[in-house]
């Protein structure tokens, strides 16, 4: 039996091929290739082709078992830039991949665990909506925490 | 037809703000915050404000605070945390010199138990079970249970309570010595993987779960060579460190055995090596089902010491399709134990040897 390929197409346009068995760890091709089996290019809008290449890197890994949860923590670290992985945490969430998102997500927490607030803020896009005094408000409130 | 489903593809993937971070990606994120740190970002904006109390899990880690400011900490965590939100996990660390004060633990399990915690970490350095053993009516919840200590806490817990749906247990420095023979693991009828890590295991260790699928034994120190009786039929995969490999009795010869890891833990004295290779040798045969079997370089040099020819031997494995060797401590070992260690050209050989001797069908 010759295996099956299947081809994803990333934000830009790129195609990448990979081994249908291999594909199917994300559950949202797995659903896709059970529904309608799946024979044409998947496209994922979404995933930028630099960021599509490592989600296939990760899915080709050759790895034992009891080797792949050093593997993936290992896959991230190497890949140590904030907006690489949060880039890589979308591409996993949206392709629904857990081991690989919960590692990408947990190094995010590790790294922004030692920035300034302003730091976190700028990392995870957030805007700050509070005036100074309602931010110093809830500091007074909260001082146990800070 | 094609093309509507095509649509369909791209509108699902695509739905969701490009600019901003989804909020459950941010949610993720936050839930691997210690749960001081989450408190924190409730700083980073309205939105944020009260993320943390609803999120259903606590990390609790005295590591950045005093003792009396962490009881403190646990107490306004605990009072301002919503208490209709799910907890489904709990971590709670204490790693300093002193032990954790036990009102501090009290109160967290008290609170972890009534709001139906299923996984549960707990890393003390002087780890007391008397807080954990009054919620023995609770542990029917818990799905993991991680102990980590120093201390060689006792596991009389384990032996007594019923642990229905636990699937993971992990003990760490625990005492597991079972004088009056009881098999360990009776009230773990789910469980599928046991993680024993440091332990003291007494001269026999009696492991009798019928879904275990996974098994991980690693002693660090020096202790007598111990005993194991596995009645585990649905074991897939054994690993096992040690300064001393133990004798292992199983009922039924663990019929779905896949894959064996085996390591030692240092270098053995010169006098002890004989012994050493029996030991190994009847380990071998003890786990004979397995079809691949790891073996680290430090395995692979006693098996060389074997005094005759390896190859003549009859293979202790019956069926064995994958045998790798693991090199990752060659290096460290070169330089802490100079020359008694195995050089890489003298491996290659060596592997010849052991593959054969693993091959030859009895």
């Amino acid at each position: 039996m010759s295996k099956k390929t299947l081809t994803l197409m990333s934000k830009d346009k790129q195609l990448f091929n990979i081994e249908e068995h291999l594909a199917v760890q994300s559950v949202t091709i797995r659903n896709m290739v059970k529904e309608d089996g799946a024979s044409s290019v998947i496209p994922l809008p979404r995933v930028d082709s630099e960021t599509l290449a490592l989600v296939i890197e990760y899915l080709n890994r050759q790895q034992a078992p009891e080797e792949d949860e050093d593997y993936v923590k290992k896959f991230v670290d190497e890949r140590g830039e904030i907006p690489t992985l949060l880039e890589l945490a979308q591409a996993a969430l949206d392709l629904d991949i857990k081991k690989l998102m919960d590692a990408a997500c947990m190094k995010v927490a590790d790294l922004i665990k030692d920035f300034t607030l302003e730091e976190v803020r700028e990392a995870l896009r957030i805007e700050n909506d509070r005036t100074p005094e309602e931010e110093k408000a809830i500091r007074d409130e909260f001082q146990w925490a800070f | 037809m094609q093309e509507e489903q095509e649509g369909k593809r791209v509108r699902m993937i695509e739905d969701g703000r490009l600019d901003n971070l989804p909020e459950s990606l941010q949610l993720h994120i936050l839930s691997f915050l210690d749960t001081k740190e989450a408190v924190r970002m409730s700083l980073l904006s309205k939105q944020w404000f009260s993320l943390w109390t609803s999120m259903p899990v606590l990390h609790l880690n005295c590591s950045d605070f005093c003792r009396v400011e962490f009881d403190k900490f646990v107490n306004h965590v605990l009072r301002y945390r919503d208490h209709s939100a799910e907890l489904n996990k709990l971590t709670f660390t204490c790693l300093h010199a002193l032990s954790c004060p036990n009102y501090t633990l009290k109160k967290v399990l008290d609170y972890a138990f009534s709001h139906g915690v299923n996984h549960l970490k707990l890393s003390i350095t002087c780890f007391d079970s008397r807080p954990f053993c009054l919620h023995t009516s609770s542990f029917d919840l818990l799905k993991t249970l991680k102990i980590k200590s120093q201390c060689y806490f006792s596991c009389t817990p384990f032996l007594s309570g019923s642990f229905k749906n636990l699937t993971v247990l992990h003990l760490k420095g625990s005492n597991i010595m079972n004088d009056d023979c009881e098999p360990f693991l009776l009230g773990f009828p789910m469980l599928e993987k046991l993680v024993l890590e440091g332990c003291y295991l007494g001269e026999i260790l009696r492991v009798e779960a019928l879904k275990l699928s996974d098994l991980t034994i690693s002693c660090h120190g020096y202790f007598d060579r111990c005993e194991c009786e596995l009645r585990t039929p649905n074991l897939r995969f054994f690993k096992y460190t040690g300064w001393d490999f133990p004798r292992l009795e199983t009922h039924d010869g663990l019929p779905v055995l896949d894959t064996v890891v085996i390591d030692l833990e240092g270098l053995c004295k010169l006098s002890e090596e004989k012994r050493r290779i029996d030991d190994l040798i009847s380990l071998f045969r003890g786990v004979g089902n397995a079809r691949s079997v790891t073996l680290s370089s430090r395995i692979a040099r006693l098996l060389c010491l074997f005094e005759g020819n390896l190859e003549e031997l009859d293979s202790p494995f019956c069926d064995l399709k994958c045998l790798k060797m693991d090199v990752r401590n060659m290096e460290e070992d070169e330089m802490l134990f100079g020359r008694r260690t195995v050089r890489r050209t003298q491996l290659i050989q060596m592997e010849t040897a052991v593959k054969a001797y693993f091959q030859e069908v009895s």
